[in-house]
């Protein structure tokens, strides 16, 4: 595979790096990603003090609380937006250990002797069923998918939270108890949690865009080798992290709309009873993808020690 | 599979072993504890909407009291934070996880190459990443509890008054459960950015492998 930066072939922020790199380095993700990450934690750390301060008086304070809900979101995507970047990071030294795996097999990789080796087919392995091909698998769509995604989602998440903090701190000027009070705040709420799906999202997609990283890069690394390329299939896990993070994604979204279009109506007290433990079912859902596609990519790597390891001691 | 010696390098401190070490003791407890936290929090999830449905419905049918309301509200907000709480406490499990996958794994290959084992000291956003998390996590599970303890001692009939300390209650514990979140994503950025030092003495380590002289 030629080593021009995905970023150029896609829209991602962020790709391959060049194979003359400096894998020596220290990444500038790894400092920027906690260094904005420690930023959106006092933002939240000032949201929830304000939040207290307005507990005496709560009937008096209800604008208080507007803004800093508004506030706590904003710092919950700041922190994800750390999370992103630092991801980033991980994607690019990925493919820089690719490069090291490469350099170092032409010297350490064991002679094969004995019986000729499969070069097709499929076969079992302690992480999953793994197929058997002479070549690097290309991208599934999953993962075509996944490298287009992840950035404009993770543009968007903070542009639609910053809007709900807006809107929150105009709700927070507002009469206690007007229409308009209770109007703004819906539409704020729902802001706020369609920006934190987006992001997280953006997040998902970013772990998707790690899994195609892995396999397009253990399959170079085996090709390179000389060995027949073990890549595994795709895992009921990945599969059952996209459906949750579909789902995740369309709740915030019906979530959203509800919110938007309930408010006025006389019902509206019913709706807000259940409506914000769906917009936290949402984003539940989607971290609960994350969980999936993090087990998924820990599955990857073990099966590549492993493969790493037999190239050394049996050559193949 | 004693520690030999510990070494402090320019860049990555790293402690040498004769044979590769495997997983640590939290690494271990990570690896098991991902699905269940997984599953518990998908079950604490659907507890909280189910409870916050069941409040929309009676309130839209008229038939339940205001204290039946409010002590569904305060159950439906525990249960939805506690499976919030293991979700992320599953983010966090698989995070360390995967971590313990690169150091059994890196010492697997410098073993199978025949070569000195080093493997990556806990650095210090790993520690971070555990104060965090456990921080986050009780905070959360904190909160969680006690909306549901709470929640359970609003009376049917319970007067304007105690409904009103109630609410105040409410909005206290949505402030420290916020707080402890922040805390949980905080902690994993930290975790995330461990993986990422783990990769940078990775790729270094993996290049000094052939000029290196096999041990014994």
């Amino acid at each position: 595979m030629s080593t021009s930066s995905l970023a150029e072939r896609s829209y991602q922020l962020v790709g391959r790096p060049s194979v003359s790199a400096d894998w020596r380095s220290r990444s500038r993700y790894h400092t920027a990603g906690l260094v904005v990450a420690v930023i959106g934690l006092m933002a939240v750390m000032a949201a929830s003090i304000a939040a207290f301060a307005s507990v005496k008086h709560l009937g008096s304070h209800q604008g208080t609380l507007a803004w800093s809900l508004g506030l706590n979101f904003l710092g919950f995507n700041i922190i994800k937006l750390g999370i992103g970047v630092t991801l980033m990071g991980i994607i690019i030294r990925l493919w820089m250990r690719v490069d090291s795996v490469k350099v170092a097999l032409v010297d350490l990789k064991a002679s094969a002797e004995g019986e000729q080796v499969r070069t097709s087919g499929e076969l079992d392995t302690p992480y999953g069923r793994a197929e058997i091909s002479e070549q690097a698998p290309g991208p599934l769509w999953i993962h075509k998918l996944a490298e287009y995604m992840w950035t404009p989602l993770l543009v968007m998440g903070p542009m639609v939270v910053a809007a709900g903090l807006v809107l929150s701190i105009v709700q927070a000027n507002q009469t206690v108890g007007s229409a308009d009070f209770q109007h703004l705040g819906a539409v704020a709420q729902g802001s706020s949690i369609l920006g934190e799906a987006l992001m997280l999202s953006g997040i998902s997609f970013i772990l998707g865009t790690i899994l195609s990283s892995l396999r397009r890069g253990g399959g170079e690394v085996q090709e390179s080798a000389g060995v027949p390329v073990q890549t595994l299939k795709v895992p009921y896990t990945v599969w059952a992290f996209v459906g949750l993070m579909a789902v995740g994604l369309m709740g915030a979204i019906a979530t959203f709309v509800l919110l938007v279009i309930t408010t006025g109506s006389g019902n509206y007290a019913s709706w807000s009873a259940w409506l914000p433990q769906a917009s936290l079912f949402s984003l539940g859902t989607l971290l609960a993808g994350i969980v999936l596609a993090l087990y998924s990519i820990g599955d990857v790597l073990g099966f590549q020690f492993s493969r790493i390891r037999d190239i050394i001691t049996i050559g193949r | 599979m004693s520690t030999l010696a510990i070494t402090n390098r320019p860049e990555f401190e790293v402690e040498t072993y004769k044979r590769s070490p495997g997983y640590n003791r939290i690494q271990q407890v990570a690896r098991y504890m991902v699905l269940p936290s997984f599953a518990m929090g998908l079950m604490g999830l659907l507890a909280g909407l189910t409870l916050g449905i069941v409040g929309g419905v009676h309130i839209h049918d008229g038939t339940y009291t205001a204290g039946n309301i409010e002590r569904l509200h305060q159950l439906a907000q525990g249960f939805t934070i506690g499976g919030l709480a293991f979700v992320l406490a599953g983010i966090s499990f698989a995070i360390a996880r995967i971590l313990g996958v690169f150091r059994k794994g890196g010492g697997d290959v410098q073993q199978a190459a025949g070569r000195t084992i080093q493997i990556l000291k806990r650095p210090l956003t790993a520690w971070a990443f555990l104060g965090l998390m456990m921080m986050g996590m009780m905070v959360v599970l904190a909160a969680a509890a006690l909306h549901v303890i709470w929640g359970l001692d609003v009376n049917t009939h319970a007067t304007a008054g105690y409904l009103t300390l109630s609410a105040k209650r409410f909005t206290a514990l949505a402030g420290v459960e916020r707080l402890g979140i922040g805390m949980y994503l905080t902690g994993i950025a930290f975790g995330l950015a461990s993986i990422l030092h783990v990769l940078r003495f990775q790729a270094k380590r993996l290049r000094e492998l052939p000029s290196e002289a096999a041990v014994a």
